[in-house]
């Protein structure tokens, strides 16, 4: 009898542990997630962040702590994120662009190695338009080859998307350029078009929104037309295929070696998430866009990215010695 | 206009919104006064609570936040001598020396009361400037920003009164540091020796309150005492009757509150300069325009005065090409602007048109703010005066550790814990040499602006510096500069010819 009952609780002990560690592999996550940001409160990466974020906790049943790591055009939080313990409780939104171009564009030896990353999902994308100040000549861009001068651009930095988007077009278009640089943000560069110190710029609506009185699309980077300016062409349809591969993809990505399993359980959530009406009501609202893409051929695209960055080396290289 | 601003007051007299604003102040003169701390993170810190609020209780509570800062910030500055915000190190030079003599109390008082009025002057000035805000911003391009950055180190070094030598060689060393770290015009590494700590360059929070704040406390520690000299009778030290005495200092020098607000308000406009510039330049012009210059820096009056009314009244400037470009003036407005996306606000030309009540209503949010702050600031004065009776023995270990956890709050980097540390012994050194460390902190601040504002001249004007010669704004402030540079060695010849006359 005792022994019986011996072993009736050991098997009985037995399954509660089986049970709860089958209930702690499905209960993950258990605690707080946190999520980084490699730019400044209040950007575009930050609010877009935050707003998922709020819809994205519900599906998760943890809180997504939210951390702003700016600097260095991105680079600083993304290699947080590539550094951090790979336990799944680290995650964020890592930028590709600048590590992409190191490589490809600039021929340096990038910081981290992008293809070890986890990649989560891809939740958007944002094309950018080429706009001039409304008093130049230019009614598209294949006006700028024939002024038979440099057409000064106004962007942000070296390596910066804006800045890789101008040189490509130039190179494809056989058109002469030259830069202002320094911009802080691609507002400031906005404003810099605007009040004419430069004579076009590149960046999303959000970007020249706030000078908008003042400028005038020429181009969309996308494929096809956006709904903000249906007037104005789209790289696809003006025959520049190539230049839609460029523009900043929002990746959420995970430590390299972050097992799989975890990974598919924020891919799964957060694919619930974005697609909650009020939530894509705001993206649209505030001049982002939505493009929920799964990792495989986001690796493509981004390759893609890389190839034409590659194109692009000898000219930019050339570009930079002439001045 | 009248009826976006009656909309506006009457949303503030709903509960809530002040209920909001108190909560706002609470916070921000909080994270003001502790050293390292600032609205950057105050503010980082409530945006996620804002999520579920009304967008304009959202408004309210960083409207709260960022006015309060500022008194905040001038709290430790006056009693510690250790700012608690950047823009607050100019308060450090009249406060202290008043808070030695026994008059703690009194220079508090200004400081609620010049807040008070700055932030009043500067919305009054925000609101008159409102209709010509793009021609402001339109006018102020890169050879501008040169010309006032030069412009304005000549003048700190010749204002530090210390040798300008020495004046210049700190403004020197505070440019040679700041141009560490990443260049995206170069797109290289400088100096980051193979480290990606140094990749955004040195720190601000952990540089600036390290060299005034840690080096402070070197020198205190080193000194003993009490913050109140000896020779000054405990007994014999009236607090309350000192806040009055503020408050009559503030309302019986309304020239001075006035041209401060002016400034104040005016830098804060022009996207890009921030606080410290603000402070610093009305300090400055206060000095110059002073019947006994020689007074500044001495524990006049004037002097917290001057700082803290430009501070306070920058906030109202800061706002507007914020929310007419999208384009944020200073940290803490980058912050807002995303505040303002997540609650769907787009800032533009669109907002101007059609949301000018929510432009009113967040003014308007900062004086109310500002109103709360300086009655608790009031009342508060006497016993936080009394604080500059402990020994230095007993606060200088407690203001270092507010220090480094206020440094390593930031970005929780432990190694911005050892940089303020590093920068405190720098700054000790330099103090000990007669290095006035305001310059290096002002080259430091200003030297990323000197060096982008002349490449981007240049980039604009294709190499010709005929740039700084044609744009008006530029020339004058570049020619005022000469001039500065030139008073000592005017003055020094009369003294010679003068002596040389004599028989």
């Amino acid at each position: 009898m005792r022994k019986t009952s011996t072993a009736l609780f050991v098997s009985l002990a037995a399954a509660a542990m089986a049970f709860t560690t089958t209930q702690t592999a499905v209960a993950f996550p258990d605690k707080p997630v946190t999520f980084i940001v490699p730019f400044g409160v209040g950007g575009n990466f930050d609010v877009l962040a935050r707003k998922l974020g709020q819809r994205w906790e519900k599906e998760l049943g943890q809180p997504v702590v939210i951390k702003s790591l700016p600097g260095s055009g991105g680079r600083r939080g993304s290699l947080q994120i590539y550094r951090a313990k790979p336990d799944g409780y680290t995650i964020g939104f890592a930028h590709f662009v600048p590590f992409l171009a190191d490589e490809h564009l600039m021929g340096k030896k990038p910081a981290l190695d992008l293809k070890k990353f986890a990649m989560i999902y891809k939740v958007a994308h944002g094309p950018n338009y080429i706009f001039v100040r409304k008093d130049t000549p230019y009614k598209s861009v294949h006006d700028f080859k024939k002024a038979g001068r440099p057409i000064k651009f106004a962007s942000t930095g070296i390596g910066a998307i804006t800045w890789t988007e101008a040189n490509a077009l130039a190179g494809i278009l056989n058109f002469q350029l030259s830069f202002v640089l320094g911009y802080k943000k691609l507002a400031d560069a906005s404003v810099a078009v605007a009040k004419g110190d430069a004579e076009a710029g590149l960046g999303g609506v959000r970007h020249f929104r706030g000078v908008k009185d003042d400028v005038r699309p020429l181009m969309f980077f996308g494929a096809k037309r956006d709904s903000h300016y249906p007037d104005v062409p789209s790289a696809g349809e003006l025959g520049l295929k190539r230049l839609t591969a460029l523009g900043s993809p929002r990746i959420i990505v995970a430590p390299p070696g972050t097992p799989q399993d975890k990974v598919q359980v924020f891919r799964d959530a957060i694919k619930r998430a974005v697609v909650d009406p009020e939530f894509q009501a705001w993206v649209k609202k505030s001049g982002m866009y939505l493009k929920p893409q799964d990792p495989k051929s986001t690796w493509v695209d981004l390759e893609e990215q890389g190839k034409v960055f590659a194109s692009l080396a000898e000219a930019v290289a050339a570009a930079r010695k002439g001045k | 206009m009248l009826d976006s601003m009656a909309l506006a007051i009457e949303r503030l007299a709903d509960p809530q919104a002040l209920a909001m604003l108190l909560t706002g102040v609470i916070i921000g003169t909080t994270f003001g006064a502790l050293p390292g701390l600032g609205s950057i993170v105050a503010l980082s810190v409530v945006l996620p609570f804002t999520f579920g609020m009304d967008p304009l209780a959202a408004m309210y509570l960083y409207a709260g936040i960022m006015s309060s800062v500022t008194f905040g910030g001038s709290v430790p500055a006056i009693l510690l001598n250790t700012p608690g915000t950047p823009p607050n190190a100019a308060t450090c030079f009249d406060g202290y020396p008043m808070a030695k003599r026994g008059e703690g109390a009194r220079a508090i008082s200004v400081s609620a009361t010049s807040c008070l009025v700055g932030s009043i002057g500067g919305a009054l000035v925000t609101i008159a400037l409102l209709p010509v805000i793009k021609p402001i911003v339109f006018a102020f391009g890169p050879p501008e920003f040169f010309g006032l950055v030069v412009f304005g180190l000549v003048m700190i070094a010749f204002a530090s009164r210390a040798n300008m030598v020495k004046g210049l060689v700190g403004g020197g060393v505070g440019l040679m540091l700041s141009l560490v770290g990443y260049s995206e015009i170069y797109d290289t590494y400088r100096y980051t020796l193979g480290s990606d700590y140094l990749w955004d360059g040195i720190p601000l929070v952990p540089f600036v309150v390290g060299l005034f704040a840690v080096s402070e406390l070197i020198t205190y520690t080193a000194r003993g005492g009490t913050t109140v000299s000896h020779d000054v009778s405990e007994t014999k030290i009236n607090w309350h009757g000192q806040i009055i005495t503020g408050i009559h200092d503030v309302l019986s020098r309304p020239v001075q509150w006035m041209r401060s607000a002016a400034i104040g308000a005016a830098i804060g406009i022009i996207p890009g300069l921030g606080g410290s510039v603000a402070a610093f330049m009305s300090y400055f012009v206060g000095m110059q325009r002073a019947d006994d210059p020689e007074s500044y820096g001495k524990g006049n009056v004037e002097g917290i005065l001057c700082a803290e009314t430009a501070n306070d009244a920058k906030e109202g400037g800061a706002l507007l090409p914020t929310v007419a470009f999208g384009l944020p003036g200073s940290p803490d407005m980058a912050i807002l602007l995303g505040g303002f996306v997540l609650h769907g606000l787009e800032p533009g030309p669109d907002l101007l048109r059609n949301h000018m009540d929510l432009i009113y209503a967040l003014l308007f949010g900062i004086v109310i703010s500002q109103v709360i702050t300086s009655g608790l600031g009031l009342a508060a004065a006497p016993w936080l005066a009394r604080l500059s009776l402990l020994p230095n023995r007993w606060i200088a270990p407690f203001v270092l550790v507010l220090v480094f956890v206020g440094t390593f709050m930031v970005r929780t980097n432990i190694l911005d814990v050892a940089m303020a540390i590093a920068a405190g012994i720098f700054g000790y050194l330099m103090r000990r040499y007669g290095f006035p460390l305001i310059t290096i902190a002002i080259g430091y601040i200003l030297g990323p602006l000197a060096e982008k504002s002349w490449i981007q001249s240049m980039q604009i004007s294709d190499d010709s510096l005929m740039i700084f010669v044609t744009e008006p704004i530029a020339l004058v402030l570049l020619l005022g500069a000469l001039a500065t540079l030139m008073v000592p060695v005017v003055l020094a010849l009369r003294k010679s010819r003068a002596r040389g006359l004599a028989p």
